[in-house]
This record gives structure tokens, sequence and C-alpha cells, in this order.
């Protein structure tokens, strides 16, 4: 098998930048001078009738593949459309984590290449979007799950991606706070990777819309689409709340919403729309400094630099389209984070919040084009889509400029549910609820 | 916290039930090609607004439920059994 | 002591696991009425769904729509459930699935001042005598897991599958330890409908 190909990062043309360059020098002289130097990050532009590329939905993988179009294809003529502010979508509601450490071959390789974009990120961006390789310990619990790490560690490291096998002891040293002998549940031993960690997802899409904004690309805010035009069986723009774009190409980069989207250009998708909660207790000291997941039920949870803990479940499980989901997740995910970690018991949660999924009928993304020539999807990323940013976003960018799907994004097409080939990462078969 | 109100039971917490997806897809007869099987294995309206969809009454009467809600408010339209004939 | 000077003295809750036998009856298609006339026959009418009718020693229940379970002391004289499913069987003449089903069931009676207290921890249901008056029944979650609760005039019947008895159990005692220490009845003692335990 070939090994996952490096970052491309030193392929970045460098820019100069209209808001200038961020440094610990520009920081000084900005101090001595009052701050008055400060330019924003991003212009926010208004439309023109007419693009190369439309992007629709300004969150991490839309401005991801703006700023890719820009700085590696050289295509510039490129808009992204957003209904609200950007970043406000799943970008701002996911629970920050990084990892690649995914069971299937193609699927390692894709989440791998996305990994060594996070770790060169910051310089090619020349942001800090605090990228924290602290390390991801899945736990397991049965002697059959010890067994299924074990393959997935092998699988990773054959492909020169880093896993470790971690014993109860190592656990207990790495999360003092874990019960490892809870009555129902006690923990085995760990599966870690060292690489995983979290990235401050809010600066993810300011510093790609930085990047893109100052490359050309225009970052048009509140702009809705409410039509795809296309004659012919070919795309020819969107129309939107501030008038029609046209376009040669629309790409929707707009998980949660599409199947809707895609309904506009009149097609049907396999994918539901589920939402996902997520949880921020109040700050503390610092207490755990891996991304921890449960093995016996779904909980995974981190401490953020400002020391909340963030942690997150399985989705509600049923359609919806609102952003708040209900409370029966809330006391299953609050019972397996008493369970792992008795001493949270009386620490208070500040906020809770939902985010939408596009839940695939298999639970791995789809990057491909579709059957209306000209319309690109980027989609159907369940809960996993905020680590695929780079690598989503730099494979939907390939797509866009060659018109064939990137060499690690080629199981991701649309047509693999049609063809008998969907991707069965969990290896359980083919099932919407997967990640 | 959804509150289903089965036409057996009475009004019920969510977590008596299980969501079983999409209710309008209808399984297409044995000489269908690939494309009707492919629309009705995985292809799905998905809307935002109403929707028809089964729910299993799974702690309770153990019934089949044809559920029409909103994915947006999930204000509940109407709940009716699956089975017309009740099944017996 | 007699029963009824035993729960006069009892200041907290009655529980007792019970070693019962639970026969289901589902009707086939068009089986429901061969069936309401056959129990009517044998003086054991079946109840509407929602209701538990008490034919002592045994009581019939009906939690989903064309099934019913009789459920009664297992008593080798009275002869054994699958001779009293065989009953049900013939008279049902083939319009009703009659299977003895035992040892999927445990069943617990609760009873005393605070058993809806204790219930409501764990129920989501409301058990309130004006909601869910002696002769209600219904099949919902308590403690996580099934239970089919059925009032009856000295108490709660609760009904969970044999694989989550011992949690229910646990979840059960572990809850009234908190209303005083448990008294513990016969369910003969019971049934004798000698003990009216004082409503709240």
């Amino acid at each position: 098998m070939d090994p996952v190909p490096s970052s491309p990062a030193s392929a970045a043309t460098a820019v100069r930048t209209k808001s200038g360059h961020y440094s610990f020098w520009r920081l000084l002289r900005e101090g001595l001078r009052g701050q008055r130097g400060w330019r924003p990050a991003w212009v926010k532009a208004s439309p023109k009738p007419r693009y190369r590329v439309v992007i629709v939905g300004g969150g991490g993988h839309g401005l991801s593949t703006a700023y890719y179009l820009a700085s590696h294809f050289g295509i510039t003529d490129v808009a992204v459309v957003e209904r609200g502010p950007i970043g406000l979508g799943n970008v701002g509601r996911n629970t920050t984590i990084v990892r690649s450490n995914y069971f299937q071959p193609a699927n390692i390789r894709f989440y791998e290449y996305s990994l060594k974009l996070w770790e060169g990120l910051e310089r090619e961006l020349n942001f800090n979007a605090m990228v924290s390789q602290r390390g991801t310990l899945n736990l397991f619990h049965t002697e059959a799950q010890r067994d299924l790490f074990t393959r997935r560690a092998n699988q990773m490291r054959l492909l020169g991606v880093d896993a470790e096998a971690v014993t109860r002891e190592g656990v207990k040293s790495l999360v003092p706070l874990i019960d490892l002998d809870n009555g129902r549940y006690p923990v085995l031993g760990g599966f870690l990777q060292p690489r995983g960690g979290t990235v401050r997802h809010d600066a993810v899409a300011w510093g790609y819309a930085r990047g893109a904004s100052e490359r050309g690309v225009d970052i048009i805010e509140h702009c809705e689409v409410t039509g795809i035009r296309h004659d012919g069986g070919r795309v020819a723009g969107v129309e939107t709340s501030r008038g029609f774009l046209g376009a040669d190409i629309v790409c929707l980069a707009v998980a949660g919403h599409s199947s809707r989207l895609a309904g506009m250009a009149g097609l049907r998708l396999p994918i539901e729309t589920h939402v996902l909660q997520a949880w921020v207790t109040e700050s503390l000291k610092p207490v755990l400094d891996v991304v921890l997941t449960y093995g016996a039920g779904h909980f995974y949870v981190s401490q953020s630099d400002k020391g909340g803990l963030v942690f997150g479940g399985a989705i509600d499980g049923y359609n919806t389209y609102g952003q708040r989901g209900t409370l029966p997740m809330a006391e299953e995910v609050a019972a397996a984070a008493v369970t792992l970690l008795p001493g949270l018991a009386r620490v208070k949660v500040l906020r809770q919040w939902g985010g939408i999924m596009d839940m695939s009928m298999d639970g791995s993304p789809i990057i491909s084009k579709t059957p209306v020539e000209g319309l690109i999807l980027n989609g159907g990323w369940c809960y996993g889509g905020f680590k695929a940013i780079p690598a989503g976003g730099m494979t939907t960018a390939y797509l866009v400029a060659h018109g064939s799907p990137h060499p690690l994004a080629t199981h991701l097409d649309l047509g693999r549910f049609a063809a008998g080939r969907p991707i069965d990462e969990r290896g359980i078969g083919p099932f919407p609820y997967a990640h | 916290m959804l509150r289903l109100p089965c036409p057996f039971c009475g009004e019920r917490d969510e977590t008596e039930f299980r969501f079983r997806g999409d209710a309008t897809v209808v399984r297409p007869g044995a000489g269908a090609g690939l494309d009707e099987f492919n629309a009705y294995v995985y292809e799905r309206a998905n809307p935002l607004g109403w929707h028809t969809e089964w729910w299993l009454h799974a702690a309770g009467c153990r019934r089949l439920l044809k559920v029409e809600r909103d994915t947006l408010t999930h204000e509940i339209r109407s709940v009716t059994a699956a089975a017309t004939d009740g099944g017996h | 002591m007699s029963a009824p000077e035993r729960v006069a003295r009892f200041a907290g809750v009655l529980t007792a696991p019970w070693s019962a036998e639970v026969v289901e009856i589902a009707a086939l298609r068009g089986g429901t009425a061969v069936l309401a006339r056959f129990g009517a026959s044998r003086g054991e009418a079946l109840p509407a769904l929602g209701q538990v009718s008490l034919i002592p020693p045994r009581l019939i229940l009906s939690v989903r729509p064309g099934r019913w379970l009789v459920v009664g002391p297992a008593e080798a004289a009275a002869g054994s459930p699958a001779a009293r499913a065989e009953i049900w069987r013939q008279g049902a003449q083939g319009c009703a699935a009659v299977i003895d089903m035992s040892s999927a069931y445990a069943a617990f009676l609760l009873g005393g001042p605070p058993a809806l207290e204790i219930l409501a921890r764990g129920c989501r249901i409301d058990l309130h005598p004006r909601e869910f008056p002696p002769g209600s029944a219904a099949a919902t979650v308590v403690a996580q897991v099934p239970v089919i609760i059925a009032a009856l005039p000295f108490g709660m019947l609760l009904l969970t599958p044999s694989s989550t008895a011992r949690h229910f159990q646990e979840w059960l005692e572990a809850t009234a330890a908190h209303f005083g220490p448990p008294a513990r009845l016969s369910v003969a003692e019971l049934f004798s409908g000698e003990v009216a335990i004082p409503a709240r």
C-alpha cells in the first residue's frame, strides 16, 4: 500500500496579506502604536453577477475548499456564500477533536492526510488555531474490544500512522481521575494516538477565511441560497437572497442541510439530518490532558484551554433540523461521564448546544460530482466533519480544479451506494448512524 | 424530551420508543431495477418540516406507529397504528 | 400477628419478590371475539386494553392490543402453567397463540403508602390514583428497564423481563430503603383480601 503523502504546505505561495503578517513583532509594534494598525482579517464582499466557482456554505469545509482553490490550484474567481455570518454552523459547534485512528485503509489515509495538514496549518495560514496534539485515548472494556482496537492499531501502523496500546496502569497514569474498576464496565486498557488532539474550531474558520479572502476569494455573508438554477442537466448558478450568482461550478458544503440544497437541483441524497449535542462544564484547573473516549457507551471528553471540560455523545436518533437536542441523550452522556470519571459528578455544566449532521447511509462522507453537471457535493460528514476540514477542503478543491476525484477521496463518491460498495468503516455493514 | 401520543398507551416519553426512519419509502417490486432499489434503500427526502416516519413503541404496546412530525419544531400532527386492522 | 396488624404497624414499604406464573394469550386475526366468549364462559372475562382484572388467586391484564397476560401464584397443586396455557389454547380454537411466559418475567408486588413515591423516582408516567386508579395497567420504563405496572387494590404488581429483574430488584430495594424498612407479606395474604393497605 502507498504511504500517506506528506503535507503539501510548502506549495502554498507566499502572498502579501491585506491584514498584514501576524507575528510577535507585529504584536509588539501594534502595542506601541496603540493597536491602530489592525485590519479586518477578511473582506466582507458584495456579490458579483458571475463567478467561476460558487461555494455554498461558509463553514469549515466551504472556507477550506475556497482557500485551497486559491492557494494551491490558482483559482481565485470564487465566492463563498453563507446564510449567516461565517463559522456559526457546525465548525463552531463541534468538540474540536482531530485524529486519524480509522479502520478502513482508505479512510486512514484520508484522515491521516488531514492530520498532516493540521500539523502544518498554523504556519501555512499564519493564524493561531491552537493545534494541540495532546493524544486521543480510546478505552476498551472487553477482550473482544481489545482485539478490535489491536487490529485497528495494526492497520494504522502498517500505513505509517502512530498508534500505541496502553495498559490499565498506563491509562491510570494518563488520566488519574479515571475509575478503572467501575462495576459494570471496568477499563481493561486503551489505544492511544499520540498525534491526535484538539484545535480551536473558530480559529479554523477565521484562518481559512483570511487566507482565502487575501487571495481574492469573495466571502459573502448574509446571503442565503434559495434555488439552484440548472438546465439541460448542467448547473448555471445559484439564486440567493442577494440576487442571482452565475457559476460554472457550484459546490455544496452545507452539511446538515445537504439534502435541502441538493433538493433544489432535483436530487435525493443518501442522507438523513440528525442533531448531535455537546456540553461544556465550568472551568476547572487542569485535570485532563488527553482526549478521552469511553468504549462502553458514547462519550468523549477533553479539557479546553479555558479549563472547561468539553464533551459529547451520540446523536439523539431521529431526523431533526433543530439545533438543540433533547434530554434523554444528556442523561445518557452524563451517566457515562460519571461512570468513567466519578469526580465529575459535582461539576456544573455551563452550556449545552446542538449541531445538525448529515448522517450518510454508510457513515462515511461524500466528496463527489453529482448527476447535475457542475454541481459538486461535499457532505455526509456524520459527526466526523471537523477533523476532516483540511483534507475535505483540499480534495474538494482538487475535484473542482481537475474535474476528477483526488486520489485519496476516490472512495467517497456518491455512486458507491448504487454500485454496492458502501464503506464499512465500523465493520458492521452500511449503517446510517456511524461516523 | 419528545412526548408521543400513542393511540394505545397515551402520551409517553421518547425514551420508550425506537425511531425507525422515513415511512414514505416503498419497497419496489422484485423485478425493479437498480435505480429503484437504490432509491428505496438509500435515498431519502430528508425534509425540513413535516416528516412521516415510523416509531416503534418498544417499551409500551410494541406497536409500530406512523407519526407525522415537524423536524424543526418537533410538533406532532398525527400518530396512527401502522397495522390498520389492529393486528387481531 | 395477622396480616392487617402487620400492615398497620408497617411504617415503610412492602415489597415481595414473587414467584409467579405468567401465560400470554395473543389473539390472531379475528380471534378477539372468540377469546372474549371463552373467557366469559370460564368466569375470567378478558379486560380491555390498559386494564387489569383480579380473579383471585389470579389476575389478567392487557397492555398490548389483542394480548393478555394471565398472572398467578406458581402453585403445583393448581396444575402447571403449561396445563393452564393448554386450557386457553383449546378454548381459543386456533384463534390465539398461548405461551407459558413464566420464565420470561419476574414479578414484584409493591404496596404501602410510599409505593407511588418509590415508583415516581424511576417511572415517567403518572401513577396517581386520579390518573391510574386500581384496575389500570400499563407497559412503560422504570429505572431504565421495561416494566409492566398493574394497579391492584392492595398495591402495584410489577413485571419486568427476567434479564433485567436483578437490576430492577436492586433499584426497588435501594429506592424503598429511603422510606424505612420494608415489611414483607406473603402473596397469599395479599390476595386474601384481608389486607387493605391504607391509602396515602
